[in-house]
């Protein structure tokens, strides 16, 4: 399954890092999605943006997780090259992750 | 128990700022609080004061007060904004001078002091708040801005002193909503549970329509009225408990979703968010639908008040030049892989001076990029617009990449079309993140009172 299927998704910036937000529809989605999705798979699935670290956090009162993508933002918003200066559509990159 | 209702002006420069004078009309408010500085406006901000040393203010500052400072000070509604940006001082004046002629008798609030711009001529190292390295010289000589992030604490000062509207310069955007918190329920900073459940109410607020359905990921499309969204309102007690709301006959949604969504949003660590006032830990905070377009927030905690103050020091990072061309089917994405080929190779005769080359598909893989679907789609792509955008130090190259790309309508790959997006170049902006101490910058924070007389 993807997680577009257990949660919902926003991302922004801040510096050069992208800051992402991951809320399961359900606190029975959330169990799944704490099992299933470790910081190792993130690592993974992200390489080809190529961060020089990765956060993860587990927030059960919200039944959400945190996640930080260090150094993928090109030296962040007004520094950057990219089309999506702020990583606003990584959240979509994300979602469609396989788990 | 008393509430007090605080509700969002605009959630940055650009923002609209009619959902607030809706919230205004309404008297649905006691304070209305205008979020004006994401961390890039201050660059934009010092490219208009170099032009004119009377401005490096928000454009929208004087437009939003003639649309809803008379209603606001007629029903008693206070004012609070960092739309003074590099220049709360002027700000003040143009508001001063718009008060007289609106027939209104305010006391303007003024705050200022968060620029360290004149620190960087000393010997201070301003390391580097991840790397720890030192401010580089070249950093230094050229800064454009320099400004550390104020807490609550002097906006307190200025509604103590009886003003309508305060305005300030580079203040932490939740403080400008827990301020009139803090003065109204006389809370003491050193309550930090207390001080970090006003900050979270301060943080929901702060972006305007991302609270109440806009650009929200769950189930958008059952979201109905975005052309008439209203802002957020918090009706919040003496414990910082809060309902977050918004008026009854405006579009958008505030549910259980589109609550969390902000609260998590930009917070980084989440058991330990970074703020002027106080280190803050969302993972007690209890988020809970009470009634239709009714959120309750409450039970954040506090850790610690940070002794240091976070700044940014904005500087010149060089130049970025690009150009979009588009082509079409047949053959769209192979004929925009030959032409980026053809500029990549023809952009060799800068040699190092192109620090950096990005080649993006607009409708493929530019906002995803590296992460974007796979290609099974790309033989019969009906069209596609090829973006290539360079990196370097030098005005003059980065304006030669959409010159470049120009000549390929005739002599590149066949269909070349729509030739949109030729920007010369535009200037990059770079920010060095630092820590300061906050005694010496609490000690240069002044609040100056200006009364308006008839």
């Amino acid at each position: 399954m993807r997680l577009i299927d257990l949660a919902f998704s926003r991302s922004s910036d801040k510096g050069n890092h992208c800051d992402l937000s991951l809320i399961a529809y359900d606190q029975e989605k959330y169990q799944v999605l704490v099992e299933k999705l470790t910081k190792e798979a993130l690592s993974d699935y992200f390489s080809p943006l190529g961060p020089s670290a990765i956060d993860l956090f587990r927030l059960d009162n919200l039944s959400a997780l945190k996640i930080v993508l260090y150094d993928v933002l090109d030296g962040g918003a007004a520094n950057s090259i990219k089309a999506d200066t702020q990583g606003k559509s990584l959240s979509g990159a994300l979602l469609r992750m396989e788990i | 128990m008393r509430t007090v209702r605080i509700a969002s002006g605009v959630g940055f420069y650009g923002d609209s700022f009619w959902p607030a004078i809706e919230i205004i009309k309404e008297k649905q408010a006691d304070y209305v609080c205008f979020e004006d500085l994401a961390e890039l406006t201050l660059a934009i901000l010092a490219k208009d004061r170099a032009k004119n040393p009377e401005t490096g203010y928000t454009k929208d500052l004087i437009p939003s007060l003639r649309a809803g400072w008379k209603l606001a000070m007629d029903a008693g509604i206070k004012i609070i904004t960092n739309a003074g940006g590099l220049n709360p001082a002027s700000a003040g004046a143009a508001a001063a001078k718009l008060a007289k002629e609106l027939g209104i008798t305010p006391k303007i609030a003024v705050i200022s002091g968060d620029s360290i711009f004149d620190r960087l001529e000393t010997d201070e190292l301003f390391p580097h708040s991840e790397t720890g390295s030192p401010l580089p010289a070249s950093i230094r000589k050229d800064a454009l801005f320099a400004n550390a992030y104020l807490g609550a604490r002097p906006i307190v000062e200025a509604l103590s002193r009886g003003a309508d509207l305060v305005i300030t310069g580079r203040v932490a955007d939740a403080a400008l909503f827990l301020a009139p918190l803090a003065y109204e329920f006389g809370w003491d900073f050193d309550d930090l549970d207390r001080i970090a459940q006003g900050t979270v109410v301060g943080h929901i607020l702060e972006c305007s329509s991302q609270a109440t359905g806009g650009n929200h990921g769950r189930d958008w499309e059952s979201i109905v009225g975005l052309e008439n969204i209203g802002f957020p309102i918090a009706e919040v007690n003496e414990r910082g408990d809060a309902i977050i709301t918004k008026l009854a006959n405006s579009g958008g949604r505030v549910d259980e979703f589109t609550i969390k969504e902000q609260l998590l949003y930009e917070i980084h660590n989440p058991f330990a968010y970074q703020t002027p006032d106080v280190v803050m830990d969302i993972s007690t905070t209890s988020v809970r639908q009470v009634g239709v377009n009714q959120v309750s927030v409450t039970s954040t905690s506090g850790h610690n008040k940070p002794d240091r103050y976070k700044a940014i020091i904005g500087y010149p990072s060089g130049w970025m030049g690009q150009g979009i061309l588009g082509y079409s089917w047949p053959d769209a994405y192979k004929k925009a892989q030959k032409t980026a080929a053809i500029i990549t190779d023809q952009l060799k005769i800068f040699e190092d001076k192109v620090e950096s080359i990005r080649i993006e598909h607009l409708g493929l893989d530019s906002l995803h990029a590296e992460m974007a679907a796979s290609p099974e789609v790309l033989a019969d792509l009906p069209e596609v617009y090829l973006r290539i955008a360079i990196r370097t130090q030098e005005r003059s190259v980065a304006e030669m990449v959409s010159r470049m790309m120009v000549p390929l309508a005739l002599a590149g790959p066949p269909t070349a079309s729509g030739l949109l997006g030729f920007d010369r170049s535009r200037a990059l902006i770079g920010l060095w993140p630092t820590l300061v101490e906050r005694g010496p910058i609490d000690e240069n924070v002044s609040i100056d009172i200006f009364e308006v007389a008839k």
